[in-house]
């Protein structure tokens, strides 16, 4: 097994040469995709890239906070979408296993977005002038910062929603460790983070209960 | 101990008694309400400086506290919104406990307000958004309710500070580092114009309003003029103190200019949309954008009686805010939580006080005669009139649109019965109306009457001068 120091020296290369694709690929998935499941797999593809991307900026353990942190919020918004999806599918009828798929307009709508998101990074690749971000690094945080925009403006679902603030503060986190890395900073945005994951699991299963037959069971 | 711990402390146990006590609501509302106004009574007899004595220790009202690279310290200059902070949070907490509004309103109210007061404490003062997120976060249980409902007025309600602080934070790194002013002149003006956008997303002018508008349409009544309110108190001090210790700003914006015109197109937008409102609750989130945006006029008056005028306001208001409130509370538990203008049947009928409630609070909010709203709104219409005659002209039919659409939705409350079961409202109702009714009457006649307060909270907060 290779210790930390190790795996970022294997790691980091590659996360480099495919952090852009990998984020494109990650983020449209989780704009695009109602099934709230493979929204939060392409949520966690994200973090574990955005902390193998960290270390460049952080101490590894520190960047590694990231990988915690994402995956509390993943587990928590997790447990919550289960659960409001289990009950749903009861009174439903639906298995477990089916993709949750919605091709109503406003799928289309999303997938639109997200392909006018990526057509304009394509065209522009727009590198912000952030001050002692390196170039892939700002490209990255630029394009989870113009996603989490756009999934602002994709309706008021919690998850989305959460995703969406997630993807602006992972975008924060690199412009903000560029410029100071001390314990506090980093405790003070991971604690966000984790506050911001409690509120939308909790958000998750208030909204969701409106469609079960006993609402007040949530 | 220093004063921030102990308002700290106080507010911590109250959230926790009431959450205990969240079931009941009138015991849990009037034990937060009785626990709030203790406390900002406290506050009003502290001295300026050196110490009091509260339960026999001794509260040392300079010592700051540490936490983690960070200095918090209520001084002097925060004590004064705080105050007005505490005086909302017992006020909303006595009417809502006395109406049974919604028990997570109860514990939610203290643990706001201590997340303000962080805020509103904080040194450097560029980190204090981070106390403005959390305060958001909070804010999102209030505007969800104990009831599965629709969360869009909570996720809105997270979305501007969330936005705002990554760029406060980076404006702190900056200014921070006086060199980079000459090494790098382009980087320190971009630091400017962060903190700019920041503080305009968190005034949350239109386009930005959304999350105003969701909070009457799906929060409930008492909670959504609370989250409001509070937060506009808490934006106003604290960016207020940031103005006079970062002057520098005014070389990019002239606040006196701008925010006239921040008012008039809110409100210009809150009346043209509120006119086409078919739902009570849609009208009841315009009304709350109206007065929002309104706050705006005095706002933009410099000075100690630009001060005074506000911190007038921001005391009158919660009158208003609460007797539309409470009638659209009471109409919601008759007519359900979504009411349109054409299922109110039988409402003047069967629910007099909760109609003219709603009616007259809403025509308060607006600033006409009667309510006590009424000396702040002229006084700010008519220094509009003489400093920006463009803008005061947009205001006017802003003003007539939204009475228009209070009166629409008076038709709406006085169609003829249409079913016999409806249930005639309880009484509690009245002995709530009435004397919010008599001292806004009483405000619209003799406002000079509230100088005992405004005077000091203004010295207060003028303290940084």
């Amino acid at each position: 097994m290779p210790n930390l120091d190790e795996f970022f020296q294997l790691a980091q290369p590659l996360a480099h040469q495919g952090a852009l694709a990998f984020g494109v690929l990650f983020v449209a998935a989780m704009l695009v995709f109602s099934d709230w499941r493979l929204a939060l797999f392409a949520f966690a593809g994200v973090q574990v890239l955005a902390g193998v991307l960290l270390a460049e900026l952080l101490p590894p353990e520190w960047a590694l906070l990231q990988w915690i942190v994402g995956g509390l919020m993943g587990v928590m918004w997790y447990l919550a979408a289960r659960r409001v999806d289990a009950v749903r599918r009861r009174q439903m009828g639906v298995p477990w296993w089916r993709p949750d798929w919605r091709f109503n307009p406003s799928t289309l709508m999303r997938l639109a977005l997200a392909l006018l998101l990526l057509l304009v990074l394509y065209i522009q690749r727009p590198t912000p002038p952030l001050p002692k971000l390196p170039a892939d690094l700002a490209r990255f945080a630029t394009l989870l910062a113009l996603a989490g925009l756009v999934g602002l403006g994709l309706g008021d679902r919690p998850l989305r929603w959460g995703l969406s603030l997630a993807m602006w503060i992972l975008a924060s986190t690199f412009v903000i460790h560029a410029l100071q890395v001390d314990a506090a900073t980093v405790g003070l945005l991971a604690s966000l983070q984790i506050l911001l994951g409690f509120a939308i699991s909790y958000l998750i299963v208030v909204d969701g209960a409106r469609f079960w037959l006993n609402p007040e069971d949530a | 101990m220093s004063l921030l711990t102990f308002v700290l402390l106080w507010l911590g146990l109250l959230a926790l008694v009431a959450s205990l006590l969240r079931r009941r609501s009138l015991l849990s509302g009037w034990l937060v309400a009785a626990g709030l106004a203790w406390l900002a009574w406290r506050l009003w007899r502290a001295p300026t400086q050196g110490s009091m004595e509260v339960f026999g220790r001794v509260v040392d009202l300079a010592q700051p506290n540490q936490l983690l690279d960070f200095t918090l310290q209520l001084d002097i200059v925060s004590r004064s919104p705080v105050f007005i902070l505490l005086t909302w949070g017992a006020l909303f907490a006595f009417t809502a406990g006395w109406m049974r509004a919604d028990r997570v309103l109860f514990p939610s109210i203290p643990l706001i307000l201590a997340a303000l007061t962080l805020a509103l404490s904080s040194a450097p003062l560029l980190w204090a958004p981070i106390w403005f997120v959390l305060a958001a976060i909070l804010m999102t249980f209030p505007s969800q309710g104990a009831s599965p409902r629709p969360a869009r007025a909570a996720l809105r309600m997270l979305t501007a500070p969330f936005l705002a602080l990554p760029l406060f934070l980076f404006a702190a790194w900056v200014l921070k580092q006086n060199a980079i002013a000459t090494d790098d002149p382009a980087l320190w003006a971009n630091a400017w114009r962060a903190l700019i956008v920041g503080i305009g997303l968190l005034l949350t002018p239109v386009p930005l309003h959304g999350w105003i508008v969701a909070q009457g349409e799906h929060a409930p009544p008492y909670a959504a003029a609370f989250v409001v309110g509070v937060w506009q108190i808490a934006i106003y001090a604290w960016v207020r103190r940031l103005l006079l210790t970062y002057p520098t700003i005014g070389d990019f914006i002239e606040p006196a200019q701008v925010l006239p015109w921040l008012a008039v197109v809110g409100m210009a937008w809150a009346a043209a949309f509120a006119l086409g409102s078919r739902r009570l609750n849609q009208l009841w989130g315009y009304l709350l954008l109206f007065d929002f945006a309104a706050a705006f006029l005095l706002w933009s008056l410099t000075g100690e009686f630009g001060v005074q005028a506000m911190m007038w306001l921001l005391l009158a208001r919660p009158l208003a805010l609460i007797l539309t409130a409470s009638g659209l509370h009471v109409l919601q538990q008759r007519f359900g939580d979504d009411i349109r203008y054409d299922a109110l049947h039988g409402a003047t009928e069967r629910l007099p006080v909760a109609s003219f409630s709603f009616i007259a609070g809403a025509l308060f909010l607006v600033g006409w005669p009667l309510g006590p709203l009424f000396p702040a709104r002229l006084s700010a219409y008519l220094l509009l009139e003489s400093s920006q005659p463009r803008a005061f002209l947009w205001a006017l039919p802003a003003l007539a649109l939204i009475t228009i659409a209070a009166f629409r939705a008076l038709r709406g409350l006085t169609r003829p019965l249409a079913d016999d079961a409806l249930l005639r409202e309880r009484r509690h109702l009245l002995w709530l109306v009435v004397p919010l009714l008599a001292t806004g009457f009483l405000l619209f006649l003799n406002p000079p009457v509230l100088d005992v307060i405004t005077l000091r909270l203004t010295a207060w907060l003028s303290a940084l001068q």
